[in-house]
């Protein structure tokens, strides 16, 4: 007998998925953290440490690893011990310099990661904002490689956009998706179909519910020497490659002698990634937004255009960076945003670089040193003046409630006794 | 593009409605646009090469059967055959050829600059040159030729066989074209249940042992022997379901169109000896060296030496058909060298008596499935790793070392169970026992009509779990199908 079309299973999975993924979609029943994450990366290290903090941070500092390479030795030098950059994210030395010239008090978050674009920050500047935290001042360092960058075909390719979507949504940056269907199609089904959305989680979930069952019945045997983490890098290369290890994330103070013997040569890697400018119109959009997110949420944002080596311009496609000078800084007077072009600046010199794009700890106290004195010459000093005196404040309330706490506490042993 | 990418997605079902909404006469011409719109998303210009290819045999075979004495016959089919070969001999083996003869030049001291080829493989043309080949041998033969260009066309670029096959027989293919197709709800429902266990076996089973296997061969001193076999178990279901996976894709993609591609895959690894076990892995190909390399050599109508030469060349070749690399030749000498045995075996049990009894009771036959796998495994380890070195490292690892790590340490040396993550390192010791019981119970569900033609519920369900799984678990950064390098 032949089938009819009411007989034909296939008819009826269609009709039922798409019944449940409507349901889903609308009323999700299942839910997961979304801080959850298969692995480590630089962005999770980040709002992992932000999640345990209760403080209130007036000064937010975001980058790439152009800022988290030198105001890591720099705290490391400041702080006189070694710092862990999977656990620290201030910049204790910044907020010295802001303190001493504008007086009040100053305390920084820096939700920089290496690789960071500015489709990221946008998008950490977004989940820093909805975790609470509303700082005055956004201190942004920019420079060529946020915008282009030849290894990043999609904005979404990045490990910390898929991280960080998972914190807040990212459909506005939908529209700035490569051309290709294929992409904006993976876009959609991971908008619109519920098992896709979640795939992450449920995969986690699933692997949560095996694991005990395995570590009882398979257990790691108690051998010596076990895996080290360099094994385990060599025998599965590609596996979860962008994890950061607390063990490698150590920072220890330098001394200056040395440090200006070290020079990394990093042209050929640098001549890859400004390859193809493909991104650049994108991420220039995403500034944009950055600019709009700031403005909305009533902080003062400040655009830092980092000083790089002619070694490293030389590098970028021909007027390349006169272009993106000119177009960041319209876009930043467009809005009234104070721009501090680093770029021009005469006191950076080839010691105080560890390779032709990034400074080292000693580049990165001229680096804060120029930037608190441009900001305090800037359109935004008197805001920021203003922060660290509310910064303060915030700091009195609390030692005052803090010492009336105790008063409390003890007036109250005193009636019992 | 690949089957298990967003792009087949889009691609599947588009083709699929217009084939179904559009007039009869047009549904050919459809598929073979489509066909080559699939060959061609890969590398455009190699879809001239497949044209060409299609041109010229479709003359050659009309000049076989238009050929009236045997000697031009024969030239024809001399002409065709030779052509085939040598395209697929310069695309494939040339690289071979040059790299073997610039480090022979080497051993003996002569100065020899090797030229840099950069021929790159088209996909598929393995098959796709089977496929011409067989069809110039059976116009041969007395077959009558395909008279319709477009069907010639679509027989050797149909895109869901085009790639990694099976490798069709124009007899039982091209008649398919000629009849009026009417839908049938079955060819949705049946087509679309054979994708979803395909892309089932290739994500969640064959993506996931290639993690280990891939680990395991790139990495030989940092496991041990035991680790070795079981990463040489991993990777004999790897192959297994990556391989019946793609050919169920394939099959299930031609059902939905209501075409017919042959079965490839017969429960292999339930193979009583290395004879049945090419009775039931990759059909299409085994058949096919039966037809046209075995039985023209000879078959075993000669002596028993010349059989065993013709088994041991038709193995031979047959392995290096696999790959441009000598480790593929001494895998298939291997082959050769163990149905020689096997059938060595045969001749000499059948002086005893009692063969017959001990060849009908279980526990033989238990045995002898056990034996044959262990042996096709072995052959495996030759066939994975990226030379004939590495291939030997192992395989001294598998039978020297594996031993004495047995009997002193037992498991507890397992690097695999050292590596937590990602879990199919730890859950292979009880993945790869399941494989092989479902293997086994697969084998014994095939004559169950609840398996064969299971109830709308249990279609509906299995179907809606596929689904959710694929939805869950796909990515489309799936690392390709292995037989796509053929």
């Amino acid at each position: 007998m032949e089938m009819k079309w009411y007989s034909c299973a296939a008819v009826w999975v269609a009709a039922i998925f798409l019944l449940v993924n409507a349901l889903m979609l609308s009323k999700p029943f299942l839910l997961f953290d979304s801080s959850k994450y298969p692995y480590h990366g630089w962005s999770w290290w980040v709002f992992n440490d932000l999640r345990h903090n209760q403080e209130h941070y007036n000064i937010c500092l975001i980058g790439s690893s152009l800022v988290v390479k030198p105001n890591s030795e720099v705290e490391a030098n400041y702080l006189g011990k070694a710092i862990n950059l999977t656990s620290y994210h201030n910049a204790a030395y910044l907020d010295n310099l802001l303190s001493t010239r504008f007086g009040g008090s100053f305390r920084t978050y820096n939700l920089s990661a290496p690789g960071l674009m500015v489709s990221d920050a946008y998008l950490a500047l977004k989940t820093f904002f909805s975790s609470g935290q509303r700082s005055d001042i956004v201190l942004y360092a920019i420079a060529p490689r946020d915008f282009i960058d030849s290894s990043v075909k999609n904005i979404a390719d990045t490990d910390s956009f898929k991280y960080l979507q998972r914190q807040v949504s990212a459909d506005e940056l939908g529209e700035f998706m490569t051309d290709s269907p294929i992409e904006k199609l993976e876009w959609w089904l991971q908008q619109n179909c519920y098992l896709y959305h979640k795939a992450l989680d449920l995969q986690m979930a699933l692997a949560d519910t095996t694991q005990p069952w395995l570590d009882k019945f398979l257990p790691s045997p108690a051998i010596k020497p076990g895996l080290m983490l360099a094994d385990k890098e060599r025998l599965l290369p590609k596996f979860k490659s962008a994890t950061t290890y607390p063990e490698r994330s150590e920072v220890k103070p330098s001394e200056r002698a040395l440090v200006e013997k070290q020079f990394y040569d990093n042209r050929g890697e640098y001549l890859e990634r400004y390859q193809w400018p493909n991104l650049y119109s994108t991420e220039l959009k995403c500034l944009q937004k950055v600019i709009a997110l700031c403005q909305k949420r009533h902080v003062q944002l400040v655009l830092v255009n980092m000083p790089l080596l002619p070694e490293n311009l030389s590098l970028l496609p021909a007027g390349f960076y006169d272009r993106f000078r000119q177009d960041t800084m319209k876009l930043a007077e467009a809005s009234s945003v104070p721009f501090i072009d680093m770029s021009r600046a005469p006191a950076f010199q080839h010691k105080d670089y560890y390779d032709p794009v990034h400074l080292n700890g000693f580049g990165g106290e001229r680096l804060f040193h120029l930037l608190v004195s441009h900001l305090a010459d800037s359109s935004a000093s008197e805001y920021v003046r203003q922060s660290g005196l509310a910064q303060l404040a915030r700091y009195h309330d609390i030692a005052a409630k803090a010492l009336y706490a105790d008063f409390q506490f003890l007036r109250e042993r005193r009636q019992f006794h | 593009m690949l089957f298990n990418s967003l792009q087949y997605l889009i691609f599947l079902p588009s083709v699929w409605v217009l084939y179904w909404i559009i007039p009869q006469r047009l549904r050919v011409p459809l598929l073979l646009v489509a066909s080559y719109i699939f060959y061609m998303s890969w590398k455009p210009e190699y879809g001239l090469l497949i044209l060409a290819l299609t041109l010229a045999n479709f003359a050659g075979g009309l000049l076989i059967s238009k050929a009236t004495t045997d000697k031009s016959k024969r030239l024809w089919l001399a002409l065709t055959v030779t052509g085939n070969l040598v395209t697929l001999g310069y695309f494939k083996y040339a690289q071979l050829f040059v790299s073997t003869t610039a480090s022979t030049a080497h051993l003996f001291h002569i100065n020899w600059h090797e030229p840099t080829l950069s021929i790159i493989l088209p996909l598929g043309i393995s098959f796709f040159v089977f496929e011409f080949i067989h069809y110039a041998v059976e116009i041969y033969r007395g077959k009558p030729p395909v008279k319709s260009l477009p069907q010639f066309a679509l027989f050797a670029s149909f895109f869901p066989t085009q790639i990694a096959g099976p490798i069709k027989r124009y007899l039982d293919f091209i008649p398919q074209l000629s009849v009026p197709a009417k839908f049938h709800w079955e060819y949705l429902d049946d087509g679309l249940q054979l994708i979803l266990l395909g892309l089932f076996k290739k994500t969640m089973l064959a993506d996931q042992l290639a993690i280990v296997v891939q680990s395991g061969f790139a990495n030989v001193h940092d496991f041990s022997g035991l680790d070795h076999w079981l990463i040489t178990y991993a990777f004999a279901f790897q192959i297994f379901y990556d391989f019946a996976g793609y050919t169920d894709i394939a099959r299930g993609s031609a059902m939905l169109f209501g075409y017919k591609v042959p079965v490839n895959f017969n429960l292999p690894y339930l193979a009583a000896n290395v004879s049945d076990f090419w009775h039931r892995w990759h059909i299409s190909l085994s058949t096919w060296l039966r037809d046209y390399l075995f039985i023209p050599l000879g078959g075993s109508r000669g002596s028993t030496l010349c059989t065993y030469r013709n088994l041991f060349l038709t193995m031979a070749l047959g392995g290096l058909w696999h790959g441009a690399s000598w480790h593929f030749l001494v895998w298939g000498a291997y082959q050769g060298l163990l149905l020689i045995a096997h059938k060595e075996l045969e001749r000499t049990l059948k002086t005893f008596g009692w063969h017959e009894r001990l060849m009908r009771s279980r526990l033989y036959h238990a045995f002898s499935i056990a034996c044959t796998f262990q042996m096709v495994c072995v052959g495996w380890v030759l066939f994975r790793a990226d030379d004939l070195r590495i291939a030997l490292r192992i395989l001294q690892k598998l039978f020297l070392k594996a031993p004495f790590e047995l009997a002193h340490w037992g498991l507890s040396h397992l690097t695999i169970l050292q590596l937590r993550d990602p879990q199919i390192f730890p859950a292979l010791l009880i993945l790869l026992p399941s494989l092989m019981v479902a293997h086994v119970l697969t084998g014994w569900l095939n004559n169950k009509t609840f398996y064969t033609n299971p109830p709308f519920v249990a279609r509906l369900a299995s179907m809606l779990l596929l689904v959710s799984l694929l939805l869950v678990y796909s990515t489309d950064a799936s690392p390709k199908f292995i037989y796509f390098q053929f």
